[in-house]
């Protein structure tokens, strides 16, 4: 019955954490929107939009299929790349 | 083409309890329990890792970096192998295990060294495997059907792997000729029609104003590895030793021809610095010869490739396994092939699951280890400098004429060459970190062996 009840408890315990972490991570990437590919579309070749393959790996080495005008931007090299870019344009980062 | 070689069955003979070299020189021509098999499946495992997807990339890069060097460069590469496979062969003559693996343990016997074959194939076996399966699901999905998932096919592949190698010796043999058959024949078509468009056109490659980059002086190293795949029969006496050497020589010869034609083929349709900067050139060459056509072939060639290097790891670890059991270095376990071909498989799906495909690390794994496969043709040529025939168990001098300067160059190229192409790595610390933590690994290995066997006489 113990044994039960602790298992209860634990489950219970994983569940809240697992709510929280959730929500967490909703409202962090609430303040990051999502484009879908006929948005993206609409707005290519824009001055005022930077596109950014953030692809690595085998993900990028592999595919045939690059976005005209994206530039390539090492997750690794944030730092780097980051620093060349303007504030006042819209950065639409693509991965896999 | 269709001369046939003895395999010799090795639980014949070891029933008649033949131990040494010398013994099994002498009594090869009346043992019983040979059975004959075609010279084919010898040149498919040959050329099994040399047709992988990210060789023919390579092979685009290469031909952008050297220009119109590329031929000459790709010759020295061959020569330089040719040297390879000769001395592979002068070091063990007189195979007599079925699976001619036992070659590889004749190199390096009992000695701290004597995994290190074993140890970079199942690395090879495991980093390819995740690589190349998951390159293979990006071209089905991009050049084929656009809305199948890539991890999907890619799991697909690596499943029909496995289940290949449970069925019988004939079929995988088969399958084999059928995947690098596929991967060759595609190659030749686009050579064909490349050439004779680009010639008709009067194309001349472009002679760009940007320096040779060192490292592909080197790349036909790393691009013709692999020939020791091969299945290698048993023979007579120096005998057969030459025409199993004149076989694997044969298959590396034709194979650096090819490529010779694909660099010039693909210098006549894609821009050089394109080619040299592009992790996709095959497929962009592909495109110019042969619009989407020459696309879906070389989409075809990719996964024919892929199949056709991962099925002639897992089978060589196999073999090795076999051989090393035999020789004591590994339990006698008859399963035992088949669990390090499961755990290899199964590894690399944990591996592909945890998304290692998509980090830079992978390539750097794959790099370190295909030097280390480089390096243990730097220690066989080594090796054959400074023994002796006596060392050797050779009954005569090497019957294939390399000197010791021959050698001597090899060894210096090979070498030489592993270092330019870890240092222009990306990340050259992390490669030659990879490779220091596996020559440990192996160092290891055949220590508690040398401990064990020291204690057991």
């Amino acid at each position: 019955m113990l044994k039960k009840n602790i298992q209860s408890v634990l489950s219970l315990l994983v569940l809240a954490g697992l709510m929280g972490f959730t929500a967490s991570s909703v409202s962090a990437s609430g303040d990051v929107g999502i484009m879908n590919k006929d948005e993206l579309k609409a707005i290519l070749g824009n001055d005022d939009v930077v596109v950014l393959d953030v692809r690595t790996g085998r993900d990028w080495s592999s595919s045939e299929f690059k976005i005209q005008g994206a530039q390539r931007a090492k997750a690794n090299q944030i730092d780097t790349w980051s620093a060349g870019l303007s504030k006042d344009k819209k950065l639409v980062l693509y991965c896999a | 083409m269709g001369s046939k070689l003895y395999f010799m069955d090795f639980q014949n003979i070891m029933a008649a309890k033949l131990h040494t070299p010398k013994n099994m020189t002498n009594s090869l021509s009346s043992a019983e329990g040979g059975y004959q098999q075609s010279v084919w499946p010898i040149w498919a495992y040959a050329l099994g890792l040399m047709v992988m997807p990210d060789n023919l990339a390579l092979w685009g890069q290469f031909a952008g970096q050297v220009g119109i060097f590329a031929p000459l460069i790709l010759v020295a590469g061959l020569l330089i192998y040719l040297s390879y496979a000769t001395t592979y062969i002068d070091l063990n003559p007189t195979a007599y295990n079925t699976d001619g693996q036992r070659t590889d343990g004749c190199i390096f016997p009992e000695t701290w060294l004597a995994y290190y074959p074993l140890v970079i194939r199942v690395l090879a076996g495991v980093f390819l495997a995740t690589g190349l399966t998951v390159s293979s699901g990006y071209v089905f999905n991009e050049v084929f059907v656009y809305w199948f998932p890539n991890f999907a096919f890619a799991f697909i592949l690596l499943g029909g792997l496995v289940g290949l190698q449970f069925l019988s010796k004939t079929y995988r043999h088969k399958a084999q000729i059928v995947f690098v058959g596929t991967v060759i024949a595609g190659l030749t078509v686009l050579i064909i029609v490349g050439l004779t468009t680009g010639l008709f056109q009067l194309r001349v490659p472009a002679v760009e104003e940007q320096p040779m980059a060192i490292s592909g002086l080197f790349l036909p190293l790393l691009l013709l590895i692999g020939f020791d795949n091969a299945v290698i029969p048993a023979g007579k006496s120096s005998g057969s030793s030459t025409a199993t050497a004149k076989l694997l020589k044969s298959a590396i010869a034709v194979f650096a021809g090819i490529m010779i034609f694909w660099v010039i083929t693909a210098r006549l349709h894609v821009d050089g610095l394109r080619l040299a900067h592009s992790s996709i050139a095959h497929l962009i060459t592909a495109r110019e010869i042969g619009g989407q056509a020459g696309r879906v072939l070389m989409g075809v060639m990719i996964i024919a490739g892929t199949l056709a290097a991962v099925n002639a790891l897992f089978e060589s670890v196999a073999r090795l396994i076999q051989s090393y059991s035999q020789r004591g270095l590994l339990p006698q376990i008859r399963l035992l092939p088949k669990v390090a071909m499961l755990s290899m498989a199964a590894v690399a799906a944990l591996l592909m699951t945890t998304g290692l495909a998509g980090e830079e690390l992978l390539e750097n794994l794959i790099r370190a280890t295909l030097l280390m496969w480089l390096g243990k043709y730097g220690l066989i040529t080594a090796r054959r400098l400074w023994g002796t025939p006596q060392t050797d168990h050779l009954e005569q001098a090497t019957p294939h004429g390399q000197n010791r300067l021959q050698l001597a160059v090899t060894a210096l190229v090979t070498f030489t060459g592993i270092l330019v192409l870890a240092l222009t790595n990306d990340r050259p610390m992390l490669i030659m970190g990879i490779i220091f933590i596996s020559i440990c690994t192996v160092l290891i290995f055949g220590g508690i062996y040398k401990m064990f066997a020291s204690r057991s006489r």
